[in-house]
């Protein structure tokens, strides 16, 4: 799914602090801040993290300056806080994750089967997503923004590209394993 | 074409990215060869276009959050979006520039302590908050509330910042005015770690000003 942008007049009205613009702002990105806090720090705390993601951004609004896309610049933030919460919820010990090495992979594909039942495979891998570790699960859900480059990514999870790109691959082979096991 | 030989298979790893559309533009169309003659190869391909398909199809499925939501987004984010217009209207006055802010607040309790001997100061520190600001480099953001009852016309030319683990000198360039009434500062302490909590402790900020010094501390509490 692709993010609307905002169109530079309703953007302008934003950055003055303007209601009914803030409104239009709110609309066009709850959803997906939304998703992105319900898939990171879980449904429970969701609503609230995505207050403070959209409080942050309307405090860093009067700066922001067009040099990355209004959508790009809104899930950095969203990102960033949504890492800060699992920080703080879980200590600086638990953001080591295990690193498998390639080497035990194993060459797993999704049966066709899947494709036949598509509501109830959408049930699993998102069941399966949540329980991902947190940088494959922050992967996997910025990839679901289907414009997000490995780039961008990197970007907003202050990783190379090719960690990126490792993560990504860890994430699906840890998905293809998990609705095996499930099914 | 030749059948692939198993040591001209690509990885896994490789075709992940090929499927996220991230493989090297030079190895692209050779993968896509590939792939028509070896199963297991085009297995993993497709199993990871079907993985990307889902989440995206996770997200457009997606609930929104409830509609209580909204107001208590625009009613909170317009408080804080005035605070941010005042907070901007003295970085500017002190030529500071910043990419990002999220602050994570904590206390608001302050009290004045040191007056400068023989004469009162004429402003008073009657907040400290503080928090930590994602800026580059992210430092110590110390929030502080001043009143200056007596409406003289007040400079402040340094600020000392004093924290758990070290502290700051700043000379403001220029210095600040405060004309009169109440207004809300932000000094920037130490630079501190991204990842870093706050750590819990004593922190203390010291103005010194046309008419006296004035200092005011605040104790943060270990982070829930
Ligand atoms: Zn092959």
């Amino acid at each position: 799914m692709s993010i609307h942008e905002l169109d530079p007049v309703t953007l302008y009205g934003c950055q003055q602090g303007d209601t009914k613009a803030l409104g239009v702002l709110y609309d066009c990105y709850r959803q997906p801040l939304y998703y992105l806090a319900r898939r990171m720090v879980g449904a429970q705390e969701a609503e609230d993290v995505c207050h403070e993601i959209f409080i942050a951004v309307f405090r860093s609004l009067p700066k922001f300056r067009g040099k990355s896309k209004l959508s790009t610049w809104i899930l950095s933030i969203g990102t960033h806080l949504c890492l800060m919460h699992l920080r703080q919820r879980r200590g600086p010990a638990a953001q080591t994750e295990p690193l498998e090495s390639a080497d035990d992979a194993p060459l797993d594909t999704l049966s066709p089967a899947y494709e036949v039942e598509a509501r109830d495979f959408m049930r699993r891998l998102s069941a399966a997503i949540d329980t991902l570790p947190d940088t494959q699960r922050l992967a996997i859900t910025l990839r679901g923004f289907q414009e997000m480059s490995y780039e961008q990514v990197a970007g907003m999870m202050q990783l190379s590209i090719e960690q990126v790109r490792a993560t990504l691959f860890r994430a699906r082979r840890n998905l293809i394993k998990r609705l095996k096991e499930g099914s | 074409m030749p059948q692939p030989a198993p040591t001209d298979h690509y990885t896994p790893e490789e075709w992940s990215a090929y499927a996220d559309g991230e493989a090297p533009v030079e190895q692209r169309e050779m993968m896509r060869l590939h792939a028509m003659d070896c199963p297991d190869c085009a297995g993993l391909m497709r199993s990871y276009k079907e993985l990307q398909q889902g989440a995206e199809d996770l997200l457009r499925h997606a609930e929104p959050p409830r509609p209580e939501l909204r107001e208590r987004v625009l009613t909170t984010g317009k408080g804080a979006m005035a605070e941010e217009h005042t907070r901007l209207r003295w970085q500017s006055s002190i030529g500071r520039l910043f990419a990002a802010v999220i602050a994570i607040g904590l206390v608001i309790y302050a009290w004045n302590l040191a007056l400068s001997p023989g004469e009162a100061p004429a402003v008073v520190i009657n907040r400290v908050l503080i928090s930590r600001y994602f800026v580059e480099p992210p430092s110590l953001d110390y929030d502080i509330g001043i009143a200056n009852p007596s409406g003289r016309p007040v400079t402040i030319t340094r600020a000392i910042t004093r924290d758990p683990l070290g502290g700051e000198l700043k000379d403001l360039h220029p210095p600040l005015q405060i004309s009169g009434g109440k207004t809300a500062v932000h000094i920037l302490g130490r630079k501190v770690p991204e990842s870093a909590h706050l750590v819990p402790g004593t922190y203390e900020i010291t103005l010194v000003t046309s008419h006296g010094t004035v200092s005011a501390r605040t104790t943060v509490e270990k982070e829930k």
